[in-house]
């Protein structure tokens, strides 16, 4: 048990920063520190009944409110952790992460409660969140604070599985489910998770399945099949699918705003709207609820009411990209083109591969007579959306085995050189699961690392890592080429006893 | 606490409950939102909160206010045509190449005055294997004047069935003012010679039409301004028996047609004439690119400079349009000219075009019938032939996403002087997601508000029970005044599905007008000329075009119909190469011909 332990923090070690960020749940909350709270013990005030004008009362009078103190501390230290807790558990179970977090953050500086717990949970969410080096550090320190052993196993395979690992993660699955320990959800979330990052849509749809069964006034299990229906281009099935987690929950929101992006997808705008409605109901989603408003307005021509609205938005978040992309189109295509041109250079400044805002520049370009800028954006409009198009296609088609690899990259390179790091990042770490040796995933690694360090120095240690990886695979292959063997570069890894697969 | 003191606290207590509960309250900035106006009650009307949209609601079936009087009654089973085309599929191939189906075209072969019809026939497998692709007869139907018509096949000689056929497309490529016409097909062509007798020759060989690839759709019209019809060819996709990959089904067991971006795309050509009857591909002078899955091509005068250019339809990847420098040399520019994406830059998977002016601003806009989940789009014409994509601010988005669309036609259907737009439609898979397999026709009525001259596209409601309320395999789409009547009739084919004759019963409550052109110095067709009919409500303009819908071809008159108050001054003519000619006197009980003036 004990080296499948270190298997495991070997495994994620070797995922350092390797992060899988859940789009529609990950806020911008900023990064616990294992030790954040540490130092920051909170100071009760001292109740000192010297200090008190009442201090000539009898002693009786004493002994009742220096009693009503202590039940109040006592009930303060039993209670407040208890509270924490429990909507630590209350806020994962709804994807509220920003609230789990700020529940951790009180508890992580309280000093009276169980660290180890508080640990294992602080854990959790960053788990959650993707930040898996967060997740490890926490996890060693509810060990050292003496968690239960085996819980901090199971985490690390959910971790596994969240993060595709699932050679690693996938044979546990039975296990997992055969003795869930109240985690049924979080074990199926990480593992339906990793299936959809491996394109396995059955598999995913077959735990959603299950989760649905055993929890049927879940609206979670239910608004993860709409996004895999959503994913499969079952538009149909994804509407029902998010409509049933409304059912259950009114206020899940995110499944009407996703509804409504499964509608627009049909061009179904009316219909789209009436759930853009319900969503502009929660202050969270207001603003891209309202946006998606104005889009449907403006599909529908009425530019006037899209434009009033988004000029709200955009006077409240100036850099809200969708909004302002929708007002530049619209003055674009309103005759505006100079006021559309200021309003998209800056996006298109800060995101230069924004097809929309690009397509839409272009279009305004044009309008001003200067065709020759505005063949550059089409063109690169052009180029950006094949290639899109060829990774889904690739994507589609892709196995799970290793010799799927070299696809894996070549998606991971389409994306980050066209569209979402963060799709980018999900190719290559599956690539990087299957083989941790071979050569061209290391180097799109480190070719990785040497832009992102530009932006953040502290990914040094990322990159220095991987040039090491690069020239021992180098030196690997060096020594191959000069042993006469078909090997290739799994059977060496096995042979070295240093791959994951070991 | 002394009770002046309490009561001293109770007041400062208050005020700074208030404070806090007032002055320092963030303000929320939606709450401007709901002062503008109308956005919550015209949004949110059908949706008291909490309540979750009707499921059941998946199409918007249109409004039965607008084109009221419009009457469109199928005549198929009195017209004595009894046509459809086959595609082969009984044979369990499921093969790409069942999913193009079939054209028509409406053409006078006899030159007697009515309008007949061509059906291409489409084609089989033979074999033990079942994977020898062959064709089938088309089949001529002559009108004997009441839109009654007779089968000629046979004793017009037009019953060739060495080709797996699509489409159809008439023109005079010799001058003699007998329609010939061209037919497209699984790796290869058929020229069909009129021989002024009521028969026909195949003459491809001889003419050197020597397209081998699969060829869609076709579009006649003089490129290159030396008096005689060129042809430019589409062609589709490598696909053959030899590259025929397993394409899944929504299970295992259920073979689908595999979609085009299976297969690589297939150059298409221009033929140019040499003045005698034959032809030389031209594709490298013309500078045609590699990469389009062409499936829809119409030609004519998108900038107006009196050269003929050509818009392609292609299919998943971006349309072409090839603007003319006059000489038939072209420059590609769909993308700066914005009409080869949608509205975002996405290629979408066109097949249906054609070439009105909605607006009625005298400048062509360009109509295209997309597939699933990609909206129709309607491109406006803002001069020198750039267009913007304005298929959401005229409500054509707002039709949903469900169609296949196919064979389209601007035509004015309620006699309000703008063109509204039909369009055919029907799926070309086994196993549809989203939409149907058989669907419905679409008549948009171009309608204008006059608030803001906006206009939109609204879709009419059917409410009967006849062709255009009853889901087909449509494809190809043509229109002809099949009755002599003055206005309009339409032709749908389907695939595996009869073709239907669908009469414009509608009340002619309005002035109809019918023009044909014939070229002297230009081509005879007088392809790529722009017709501006002027009168009293404004001017209409009309442009001749070669190609057009899908797969088929249309009476080459143009058409107009008028509010009824309307009178007509004249109308000006500007032939291929520039030249303009006014005619005066311009009839509305019958069709005029205008034959083009000498130099």
């Amino acid at each position: 048990m004990s080296d499948n332990n270190s298997e495991f923090e070997q495994k994620l070690q070797n995922s350092e920063n390797l992060k899988f960020v859940d789009q529609q749940e990950a806020g911008n909350t900023a990064t616990a520190k294992p030790d954040a709270g540490a130092t920051e013990a909170a100071e009760q005030p001292a109740s000192d009944p010297s200090h008190s004008p009442q201090k000539s009362h009898n002693l009786s009078k004493l002994v009742v409110i220096g009693t009503a103190v202590a039940l109040l501390i006592i009930g303060v230290v039993v209670y407040y952790p208890e509270y924490h807790l429990s909507n630590i558990h209350a806020a994962l179970r709804d994807h509220n992460l920003e609230l789990a977090k700020s529940h951790v953050d009180s508890l992580q500086a309280f000093p009276f409660t169980n660290k180890a717990e508080v640990h294992f949970l602080t854990a959790r969410l960053e788990r959650r969140r993707g930040d898996y080096d967060q997740m490890n550090a926490f996890l060693e320190q509810a060990e050292a604070e003496g968690y239960d052993s085996v819980m901090i196993q199971r985490e690390r395979i959910l971790a596994a599985a969240q993060a595709a690992n699932l050679e690693l993660a996938q044979p546990k699955l039975p296990e997992l489910l055969n003795d869930p320990r109240g985690d049924e959800r979080e074990i199926c979330e990480a593992y339906i998770i990793g299936f959809l990052q491996f394109q396995q849509h059955s598999a995913a749809l077959q735990l959603v399945d299950a989760w649905q069964n055993d929890f049927p006034e879940d609206a979670r299990p239910h608004f993860l099949q709409g996004v895999i229906e959503k994913s499969l281009f079952n538009h149909k099935e994804a509407e029902e699918a998010y409509r049933k987690a409304l059912e259950i929950d009114p206020e899940y929101y995110q499944a009407a705003l996703d509804i409504a992006d499964v509608l627009l997808t049909l061009k179904d705008t009316e219909r789209a709207i009436q759930y853009l409605k319900m969503a502009e109901e929660h202050p969270d989603f207001r603003v891209d609820s309202y946006t998606a408003q104005a889009h449907c307005l403006r599909m529908l021509g009425r530019d006037e009411q899209a434009e009033q609205i988004l000029r709200v938005v955009i006077s409240e978040y100036p850099e809200h990209m969708s909004a302002s992309i929708e007002l530049g189109r619209i003055l674009v295509e309103t005759n505006r083109p100079k006021e559309g041109i200021a309003i998209l250079e800056p996006i298109i400044k800060r995101d230069p591969r924004n097809t929309d805002a690009r397509h839409m520049m272009a279009m305004g370009l044009r309008s001003l007579g200067d065709l020759n800028k505005a063949q550059e954006h089409f063109d690169y409009v052009e180029e950006v959306k094949e290639n899109l198009a060829d990774a889904n296609q690739i994507a589609q088609r892709i196995g799970s085995g290793k010799e799927s690899i070299d696809q894996r990259l070549e998606i991971a390179e389409k994306f980050w050189t066209y569209g979402s790091e963060q799709e980018a990042m999900i190719w290559m770490r599956s690539a990087y699961q299957l083989d941790s040796l071979y050569l061209p995933t290391l180097e799109f690694m480190k070719r990785y690392y040497e832009v992102k360090v530009k932006e953040d120095p502290k990914l040094q240690q990322q990159l220095d890592r991987f040039i090491s990886e690069v020239e021992k695979a180098k030196a690997r292959q060096l020594q191959q080429s000069e042993i006469p063997t078909t090997a290739d570069s799994t059977e060496t890894a096995e042979n070295n006893g240093s791959g994951d697969e070991s | 606490m002394n009770k002046p003191n309490s009561i001293l606290f109770t007041v400062l207590l208050s005020v700074c409950t208030m404070v806090v509960f007032t002055g320092c309250r963030e303000e929320d900035p939606f709450d401007k939102l709901t002062s503008i106006d109308a956005v919550n009650e015209s949004m949110g009307e059908n949706n008291p909160s909490g309540i979750l949209p009707d499921l059941s609601v998946t199409e918007n079936l249109g409004d039965n206010q607008v084109g009221k009087n419009i009457l469109l009654n199928e005549i198929t089973p009195d017209s004595g045509i009894d046509f459809t085309y086959r595609n082969g599929r009984e044979a369990g191939n499921n093969s790409i190449l069942e999913s193009l189906g079939g054209g028509v075209a409406i053409l006078d072969y006899d030159l007697n005055g009515t309008l007949d019809i061509f059906f291409p026939g489409g084609g089989k497998y033979d074999g033990e294997d079942k994977q020898k692709i062959t064709g089938l007869p088309g089949a001529l139907y002559s009108n004997n004047g009441d839109a009654v018509f007779a089968n000629v096949t046979n004793q017009s000689y037009t019953d060739n069935q060495t080709l797996y056929t699509h489409g159809c497309q008439v023109g005079d490529f010799d001058n003699d003012g007998f329609p010939d016409f061209v037919l497209t097909g699984w790796n290869g062509l058929l020229l069909f010679h009129n021989q002024g007798d009521g028969t026909f020759l195949e003459v491809n060989e001889i003419a050197g039409l020597e397209n081998t690839l699969w060829s869609s759709s076709g579009a006649w019209a003089d490129y290159n301004g030396d008096g005689f019809l060129d042809l430019y060819v589409c062609n589709y996709v490598n696909w053959s028996f030899e590259n025929h990959p397993y394409c899944d089904g929504p299970t295992p067991t259920q073979r689908e047609i595999c979609p085009p971006k299976e297969f690589e795309p297939l150059p298409d050509n221009i033929y140019y004439s040499n003045g005698d009857g034959t032809f030389y591909n031209a594709r490298e002078f013309a500078n045609l690119t590699d990469l389009g899955k062409g499936l829809g091509v119409m030609s004519a005068d998108y900038d107006l400079d009196g050269d003929v250019d050509i818009y392609v339809a292609n299919d998943t990847v971006a349309n072409f349009l090839y603007v003319n420098d006059g000489t038939g040399q072209f420059e590609e520019r769909g993308t700066l000219h914005s009409v080869a994406f949608d509205g975002v830059g996405n290629s979408n998977g066109s097949m249906g075009i054609d070439v009105g002016d909605y607006n009625l601003d005298g400048k062509p806009d360009i109509w295209v019938a997309n597939y699933e989940q990609e909206a129709f789009a309607l491109y406006r014409n803002d001069g020198q032939a750039m267009f913007t994509y304005v298929s959401d601010r005229t409500g054509v988005t707002s039709l949903g996403g469900l169609f296949v669309g196919f064979g389209s036609l601007y035509y004015d259907f309620d006699y309000d002087g703008d063109e509204d737009i039909l369009i055919t439609n029907g799926h070309v898979i086994n196993y549809p997601r989203s939409g149907r397999l058989l669907q419905l026709p679409v008549l948009l009525i171009n309608e204008k508000n006059e608030a803001n001259n906006y206009r939109k596209m609204v879709r009419k409601k059917f409410d009967d029970h006849g062709y255009m309320a009853t889901g087909h395999m449509g494809r190809g789409l043509a229109l002809g005044d099949l009755d002599n009547d003055g206005d309009a009739d339409f032709v749908f084919s389907n695939n595996v599905e009869p073709a239907a004759i669908v009469e414009n019963t509608t009340e002619q409550t309005g002035v109809n007008v019918r023009v044909k052109l014939i070229g002297r110095s230009t081509n005879r067709d007088a392809v790529g000329s722009i017709l501006t009919l002027k009168t009293s409500a404004g001017d209409f303009v009309r442009l001749t075009r070669g190609g057009a819908s899908y797969l088929s071809q249309s009476d080459p008159r143009m058409y107009w119909s008028l509010p009824a108050d309307t009178t007509i001054n004249s109308l000006m003519i500007q032939w291929p190469g520039g030249q303009t000619q006014e005619v005066l006197n311009i009839p509305t009980d019958r069709a005029l011909t205008v034959v083009q003036a000498a130099d």
